[in-house]
């Protein structure tokens, strides 16, 4: 073969290899879900996912709603520290594996709380496939209509759980007719049906005022509210007051004190007039449609915000301003505006207009000093979105309204104050900006151990125990057989005030007791003790021991059934002796002893189940049989006897060998 | 180096990857799709720490196995060692290179630019190990430098000489006839096999002549090693420019199938460093 040849061979085998990589520089198959993506095939799918920002920067750029979720920081992924897509998603592993498998999730142990959605009433019990369908098991819309129809056919109403909870859509427990409006008297006996009569859905009926379902009886037009002269709570509208009394002339807005309470009828409606312009709606404060202006100045507000139409006369509520006054200026002195003087907010001074100056109610800030130091300048217009207007503290805001990082578990029931302590730097409470960390709040109770990190990894924001931490996730020492049912206190003990997780020893001695007293030291340093042990039972049972290989000593016959107490019965195992003397007692009465032992193998096969004497010859003794003695019976010659201590035994040895000593008897 | 020294870091390094295929059977048994699952998936996975290392390790392997070719190259380089121990350290950093693949491979070739890199890797062994065979077959001197034919015919005279100084019959000890040289590569190499045989057959004859003769019983300790250098280098006489021409085409193919191996290592290589998520420790 020339060199020329091997050259051109070489790198036709080059090229080629070349193109084969070129045409799939794959690691491996793309899984299903993955490979059916045309955009990912062939080897201009590598760069898709592989961009130049890196890996996660490429799934986010097809997965836009776990961006999504990782920037806001909710949904599963949001609550993840790591970012890094393929730490639980592993690609390249072929079309059988499940990018949403063990890996990813555990489906069955899933708390749904890491969602922020929490599963209560029908949803405790539905499946996950309900909501999610067979999809990515991704954030699903919180609005109801994204699952339930519509049963109202409301296009763009979602508040459902105003009405409804999360146990049956019927009934609604929630629901309240006062908000909408008010069933009292006769329409709280009303059927649902007479109101509702063209709404099947209950859609709100239009309007609220009594003409919009009812015809007026009156001649004339009326342009005050029924209520003026008929109460809501009456049963028939002709309950009415028909008579004019001067409660039922304050219902018409229009109140009959002093001095008008002396003053007749006619006085106001005067008689000639036509019946429209007789009773035409005069408002109460509407002075001037009676009254001329004695004031010097133009006044924009009316005459009530300083005189009381009760008063004999007008000059009589000068400087007099009440609370009800005060409230016709459009700012009510409820507490505790009421109980501070005129004085706190209307200093004395030379100015008129700005002793008086209008202020809006809701412009606290006119007034009081800003205590957060600005921290809510930007985001909240007004005070009243977070107090009451009657009081600074405590606040109305609550768990639901704290939006910006929402309270759950114990968060929910934890004082403000816990979290939002005093800057000095800032001067107040800070609020704004508040660090999220667990840390910044929470000891570390674990004192170091997890330094690294996020307590979320184990724990969730809702309550520190019970943890995240199951079976599976126990990933750093197996835990099975005997180990599912221990509690975690078991091996992770405390030691000088901390309960020990990082670098717990996970050999067996470190939490268990060498209930051998040390007999297996040299096994334990090779293999731990599940050289013997199965450590995944639940029972901390011996494996399959091969007692002839591990020991040299073979358990067979009655050997291989025999308790292992019998032999071990006091904890010893190593050195147990293996002379059938040290377990068995000598039925021979020690004849055949030698030395200090008895050697029974000389004559029984020690691991026959019948202890026979397979190995014992009488060839082999000073005393062969042969000829009638073949046929005999041992004990013929072997009698049983009485030794000293009265014990009984067949006698072996010493026997004579002469005839006498056996047939001695029989001559006689 | 030694044979000793690299035979005993030979076997340090093949115990060291059976130990580590040893530890993470349960692992490498799995297919790939469970793979991912397993508690030793970060560590025993092609881009995980310790696949990753041996993965870093074989390409320095390979690279200082070229190191055998620069000391070839250059006179100066003989400053540095005998060519024989470079043989070795050349022998045994391409066979250790290649027990670390296995290790970078968790034993599954996924991706078709691995399997030509470990296809190409193996073809390149076999021709190593071939090689190797042949190179044996070269007479050469104890440094490893390749003898010349006057050379090899001075040192063959000089054995005859012993020999025949202890009686051994003058018909045995004639110089050989050159062997008509094979046509093509793998004719010479099955001749290099047939050789072998009548190299054994030849040195039966001597052996025999010596152990025929009660006289010389006494010294077969020192006249049997001579006679089967006789032998060894008789034969390599007459096959001498067949092994020669041998030895370089079959160093040539073996060095381009090595660069184009190394090409694709490279581009292996190329592709993990642009795509993969390559992080160590993980």
């Amino acid at each position: 073969m020339s060199h020329g040849i091997i050259l051109v061979g070489t790198f036709a085998l080059l090229l080629l290899a070349a193109l084969v990589a070129y045409d799939d520089p794959s690691p491996g198959g793309l899984t299903t879900r993955h490979g059916g993506v045309p955009a990912l095939a062939g080897r201009n799918g590598c760069a898709v996912c592989h961009a130049d920002g890196g890996l996660t920067k490429g799934c986010l750029g097809c997965h836009t709603e776990i961006k999504t979720q990782l920037a806001k920081g909710n949904g599963l992924h949001g609550t993840q520290e790591s970012t890094d897509c393929a730490s639980c998603h592993p690609e390249h592993h072929g079309d059988t594996f499940d990018l949403l498998g063990g890996l990813a999730w555990d489906k069955e142990s899933f708390s749904h709380d890491h969602v922020e959605f929490i599963l209560d009433g029908a949803h405790e019990n539905a499946s996950c496939e309900a909501c999610h369908g067979d999809k990515t098991f991704l954030g699903r819309s919180q609005d109801c209509l994204s699952c339930h129809e519509d049963p109202h056919q409301r296009k763009g109403y979602t508040r459902c759980v105003e009405c409804h909870d999360q146990h049956a859509f019927a009934p609604a427990p929630l629901f309240n007719h006062d908000k909408s409006f008010p069933l009292r008297g006769a329409h709280a006996e009303a059927d649902c049906g007479k109101c509702h009569h063209d709404r099947p859905h209950f859609e709100a009926v239009p309007g609220r005022r009594c003409t919009d379902c009812h015809e007026s009886p009156h001649r004339t037009k009326w342009d005050q509210e029924c209520a003026a002269c008929h109460r809501d709570n009456d049963l028939k509208w002709n309950d009415a007051h028909e008579t004019m009394t001067p409660a039922a002339h304050l219902a018409t807005g229009f109140s009959l004190g002093a001095p008008h309470a002396r003053t007749e009828c006619k006085a106001c409606h005067k008689p000639q007039d036509p019946y429209a312009d007789r009773f035409r709606a005069r408002e109460a404060k509407d002075c001037a449609g009676c009254h001329d202006n004695p004031h010097r100045v133009p006044w924009d507000q009316d005459c009530s915000a300083c005189h009381r139409v009760g008063d004999e006369h007008w000059r009589a509520g000068r400087n007099s301003v009440t609370g009800e006054v005060h409230a016709k200026t459009g700012f009510r002195l409820d507490r505790p505006h009421r109980d501070v003087s005129c004085e706190a907010c209307h200093r004395p001074g030379p100015d008129y207009k700005e002793r008086f100056a209008s202020r809006g109610a809701d412009d606290c800030a006119a007034c009081h000093e800003d205590v957060h130091k600005g921290q809510f300048a930007a985001r909240h217009k007004s005070c009243l979105e977070c107090h009451e207007r009657h009081r600074f503290d405590p606040p109305r805001f609550g768990a639901k309204e704290h939006d910006i990082w929402l309270l759950s578990g114990a968060h929910r029931e934890a004082a403000c104050d816990a979290c939002h302590k005093t800057s000095k730097k800032l001067g107040a409470r800070r609020f704004a900006g508040t660090p999220k960390d667990c840390r910044t709040c929470h000891d570390d109770p674990h004192k170091g151990q997890f330094k690294k990190r996020s307590c979320r990894e184990c724990h969730t924001k809702h309550r520190f125990l019970p943890s995240r931490i199951g079976l599976r996730e126990h990933r750093t020492f197996a835990l099975t057989g005997a180990h599912q049912a221990v509690a975690c206190t078991a091996c992770h003990v405390e030691k000088n005030g901390v309960r020990r997780f990082a670098k717990t020893p996970a050999s067996c001695k470190s939490c268990h007791e060498d209930v051998h007293r040390g007999q297996f030291r040299k096994e334990l340093r090779r293999g731990d003790c599940t050289a013997c042990h199965n450590g995944e039972a639940t029972t901390f049972r011996i494996r399959p021991f091969d007692h002839a290989k591990r020991t040299g000593y073979e358990l067979a016959g009655k050997h291989a059934t025999a308790d292992c107490a019998r032999c071990h019965g006091d904890g010893r195992y190593r050195d147990t002796p293996t002379d059938c003397a040290s377990c068995h007692t000598d039925v021979h009465r020690a004849q055949f002893r030698q030395g200090k032992t008895t050697d029974c193998a000389r004559c029984h096969e020690s691991q026959a189940p019948d202890w026979s004497l397979k190995r014992f010859d009488h060839r082999r003794t000073r005393f062969p049989l042969d000829g009638r003695h073949k046929d005999v019976s041992c004990a013929k010659c072997h009698p049983t006897v009485a030794q000293r201590d009265g014990k009984r035994v067949v006698q072996y040895r010493p026997l004579g060998r002469d005839c006498r000593s056996c047939h001695e008897s029989e001559k006689k | 180096m030694s044979r000793r020294t690299a035979g005993a870091l030979g076997a340090v390094c093949v115990a060291a990857l059976g130990w580590l295929v040893f530890v993470g059977w349960d692992y490498y048994r799995l297919a790939g799709a469970e793979r991912p699952t397993h508690l030793r998936h970060a560590l025993l996975r092609s881009s995980g720490t310790v696949g990753l290392a041996c993965g870093v390790g074989a390409a320095i392997l390979f690279v200082s196995n070229l190191t055998y070719l620069l000391r070839k190259r250059f006179l100066f380089a003989h400053k540095l060692g005998s060519l024989r121990a470079w043989m070795s350290f050349h022998v045994l950093t391409g066979l250790s290179a290649a027990g670390l693949v296995v290790v970078h491979s968790a034993l599954l070739v996924k991706s078709t630019l691995g399997l030509l890199a470990v296809t190409g890797l193996g073809i390149v062994i076999v021709t190593g190990v071939i090689g190797r065979y042949i190179y044996a077959h070269v007479p050469r001197t104890l440094e490893g430098r390749e003898l010349e034919r006057d050379e090899l015919r001075r040192r063959l005279a000089e054995h005859r000489t012993e020999l025949a100084q202890y009686g051994l019959d003058p018909t045995l000890l004639g110089m050989p006839a050159a062997v008509p040289e094979a046509k093509g590569l793998f004719a010479r190499l099955w001749g290099i096999v047939v050789g072998d045989r009548a190299l054994r057959h030849e040195y039966s004859v001597l052996r025999d002549a010596v152990r025929n003769r009660p006289e010389l019983r006494p010294l077969a300790g020192r006249v049997l090693p001579t006679a089967r250098r006789f032998a060894r280098d008789s034969h390599r006489l007459a096959r001498y420019a067949e092994l020669r021409g041998l030895m370089g085409s079959w160093r040539f193919l073996h060095r381009w199938l090595a660069v184009a191996m190394l090409a694709i290592v490279g581009l292996h290589v190329f592709v993990a460093w642009r795509y993969g998520d390559l992080r160590w420790p993980r």
